[in-house]
């Protein structure tokens, strides 16, 4: 059976899409993934509450400093609406589970937040073959989406033998259209002064930064003002046929799409 | 008891490999011709790394395989079967990205599994993930402060390494697909095309937001200066990590024996307390930076968020250190070879015949074949590539012909400069066989004996000749520390058995020495 999921990289690009789409978009879609902060906005909540699709929340795409900390103050907050959450990096499962120790008890609200919250593992944990998503499954996760470097016929490939898996059941998830980070930074490009700010420049979040190169090729920037860094998009999207993928594919899969500002 | 750390360096190649043993690593990384992530470097088949693992256990230095790029489905069998190979031979570690790669081999080899950067470990989380695939060290990402560190360390978990000379990713290791994405080239893969070394634009939506304008233009934006932790390694130590690793195994030999020896020096003279101007002095700097350096170095984020100094503003590639200036416009020399005469105002006296030169904007430069000091001027003759004259250009020592001289010694053929101390004991008595009894300060003991007993002799053996005899161990890669003899004072035995015992000691011990993990 094919899925089809949207990966939103900022609460606004989600907003503008229900307000074009008219909410229509999601009747396709079997899951969002939107970033955390947007299960503490009370419009993206109320937004949400009757989606029938599942519910994301990605986790800080550098999971340290002041952003590790906000996540951590949200949590609870955000398992109020959240089905799942996208681990981005190999810390971020024991990092839920320290969470939880520290704010749950047995049968308390954050334990029992967890216990019907999925999680999701991001194309940042390299998997890049079968081995590696069978580890995953067993470390318990639902999904996990394949790094988007291998041709799509090698994704395709390597989801039909993850479906066939005998250490355990885990969805896999293609990338087939949108921009995919192409580097995740502790450097701040957007600012223009020789001291960084602290997010206080104001330049942050996806604000329209991008850099070019000779080529003409333009990657758009998002900046993480928590903690200064920045995220590279790739400057083409990915554009993988979904009747391609559904022609060659066996078992299930879901195929996303991540939406920057518009979708095609 | 306070611990130092091991000094890891790079080797791209065989004679890479001889002068960072010889110069004091107490480990090299070293890669296969596949599955690692500097796939243009020469390697090592299993032959040379057989002989290498011999060579550097011998000498008490540790041997890891990089096995740290993703690999496919269609590849896992055969990286395996490498790494079982590899394993056979001895080597001491597996520096691993792949989690896939990491579960087949994990309860399977006999060396340890080491996680690469790539693995994008930046908190103690991601030690406490890696500890139950089997990792027993974890290379921390290079973005981490020492504080970070400091706090990583102290949690226990495993043992730590962090960089702390040589190349910086603008991106975190293991999450950069920007060179697979512009050329095909993944630096997952072990083939990084290194886009970040490239020219950027930086387009704002709103530019009257923007009060630096030199910010918008065309440069090498995302390129970070090599790090250099030399200046502050006491503060590195105090961290508690592990493993101190240089960066470099697409470098040349010379480049890893005086990065190994500096920072080796730098460790011992931490841990014998020597003083701050002792453990790094404006030379260590100045041959650092001539060996290679792109504009200067930076800390990286050890001391610090990194500012946007650390980013090299015109040349992302080697550019040395600051000579001197140009004073008039040069002068091409007749001939049919490329040589220019320049006046020139030099800033040290730091140049010599044989050294290389570039200057500012663009690749202009050469090597220096004369050098004539003209009161507080000097002329050189450079063959190469003149510049454009302006005034009071700038331009750099990129190569230093006597540097590279000196330390090519360290990996030339029979060198031995890092001797392993070893300690030995004759014991010579009238009718019994004479016993030889050779220790290292690993607790390695072998024992050699005489096929016959000593003869008496009234003048007995003469002691100190045959202590100088014991110690002759020119050639091997033993030196003898005490040499302790043990006699009656009336037994004889001839020099040419000594020479025999110390002989077969000798390679008994190394046969030892080198099997050992």
């Amino acid at each position: 059976m094919i899925y089809k999921s949207f990966y939103f990289y900022s609460i606004e690009t989600f907003k503008s899409m229900c307000v074009s789409k008219n909410n229509t978009f999601l009747e396709e879609a079997m899951r969002i993934y939107l970033p955390y902060n947007a299960f503490t906005t009370s419009d993206i909540t109320r937004l949400i509450a009757d989606m029938p699709c599942e519910k994301v929340a990605v986790l800080p795409y550098i999971n340290k400093g002041n952003a590790r900390t906000d996540f951590a103050n949200k949590f609870d907050a955000v398992c109020e609406t959240a089905d799942g959450f996208l681990i981005e990096n190999i810390g971020d499962l024991p990092f839920l589970d320290g969470i939880l120790t520290a704010t749950g008890t047995p049968g308390g609200k954050a334990a029992g937040n967890k216990s019907d919250k999925f999680l999701c593992g991001d194309y940042s944990l390299n998997v890049f073959n079968a081995e590696s998503a069978a580890f995953w499954a067993a470390s318990g996760l639902n999904s996990i989406t394949f790094s988007p470097e291998p041709e799509a016929a090698e994704q395709i490939r390597l989801a039909n033998a993850v479906c066939k898996l005998p250490d355990g059941t885990i969805l896999p998830e293609i990338i087939v259209g949108g921009k995919v980070i192409v580097m995740r930074s502790e450097h701040c490009f957007i600012t223009d002064d020789p001291k960084y700010h602290c997010g206080k420049c104001g330049k942050n979040g996806t604000a329209g930064y991008t850099i070019t190169d000779n080529a003409g090729n333009e990657f758009p920037l998002i900046g993480l003002p928590l903690d200064c860094q920045n995220l590279v998009l790739s400057a083409k999207n990915i554009e993988i046929d979904e009747e391609y993928v559904k022609k060659h594919i066996s078992g299930d899969c879901i195929l996303r799409y991540n939406i920057l500002n518009d979708y095609r | 008891m306070k611990k130092f750390p091991e000094i890891l360096s790079p080797a791209g190649g065989v004679n890479s490999f001889k002068a960072a043993a010889q110069a004091g690593a107490d480990a090299v990384y070293i890669g296969l011709p596949k599955y690692n992530a500097r796939i243009s470097a020469d390697n090592f088949t299993f032959e040379t790394l057989a002989e290498c693992v011999f060579y550097a256990h011998i000498r008490g230095v540790k041997v890891y395989i990089t096995l740290n790029t993703l690999i496919s489905d269609s590849e896992i069998d055969d990286a395996v079967e490498m790494a079982l190979r590899a394993d056979a031979l001895g080597v001491d570690a597996f520096i691993v990205q792949d989690i896939g790669i990491a579960k087949r081999l994990y309860g399977k080899i006999k060396a340890q599994l080491h996680a690469s950067t790539q693995l994008t470990v930046y908190n103690i989380d991601g030690l406490k993930f890696l500890k139950q695939l089997g990792f027993t060290r974890a290379v921390l990402a290079r973005e981490l402060s020492l504080e970070e560190i400091a706090e990583i360390c102290n949690a226990n978990i495993m043992e730590t390494e962090v960089f702390c000379h040589g190349a910086l990713c603008i991106s975190y290791s293991g999450q950069c697909m920007m060179s697979r994405f512009l050329t095909g080239r993944s630096g997952n893969r072990g083939t990084c095309s290194q886009p970040c070394r490239l020219n950027y634009n930086l387009n704002v939506p709103d530019s009257s937001k923007i009060d630096n304008r030199k910010n918008l233009r065309f440069s090498p934006r995302m390129s970070p200066a090599d790090l250099c932790s030399l200046s502050y390694i006491e503060k590195l130590i105090e961290t508690g990590v592990d493993s101190l690793k240089i960066e470099g195994r697409l470098k040349s030999p010379e480049y890893t024996a005086i990065v190994t020896e500096k920072y080796k020096n730098a460790v011992t003279a931490v841990a014998n307390s020597k003083n701050s101007y002792e453990i790094c002095t404006d030379k260590d700097m100045a041959e650092l930076g001539v060996i290679f350096s792109r504009g200067g170095f930076t800390s990286g984020h050890q001391l610090g968020k990194m500012s946007l100094d650390s980013i090299t503003e015109n040349k992302p590639g080697h550019q040395g250190i600051l000579a001197g200036k140009l004073l008039a416009p040069t002068q091409k020399v007749k001939g049919p070879v490329s040589i220019f005469k320049a006046e020139v105002s030099l800033f040290s006296d730091c140049l010599s015949q044989g050294d290389g030169i570039t200057f500012e904007g663009g690749d202009f430069g050469g090597v220096i074949n004369v050098i004539i000091p003209k009161g507080n001027k000097t002329e050189i003759t450079v063959a190469g590539k003149a510049p454009n004259y302006k005034e009071g250009l700038r331009f750099y020592k990129n190569y230093d012909a006597q540097l590279m001289k000196n330390y090519s010694k360290y990996y030339a053929p029979d060198t031995e400069l890092r001797k392993v101390p070893v300690s030995g004991t004759l014991q010579v008595f009238c009718g019994q066989k004479c016993i030889f009894t050779l220790c290292d300060n690993d607790g390695n003991k072998v024992t050699t004996e005489s096929d016959i007993p000593c003869d008496f002799s009234d003048k007995g053996i003469d002691i100190e000749n045959v202590k100088k005899k014991l110690s002759e161990l020119g050639g091997t890669p033993y030196n003898m520390i005490s040499a302790e003899i043990q006699t009656d004072g009336k037994s004889f035995v001839p020099f040419s058995v000594i020479k025999s015992l110390r002989r077969n000691a000798v390679q008994n011990l190394s046969d030892i020495r080198k099997g050992r993990r």
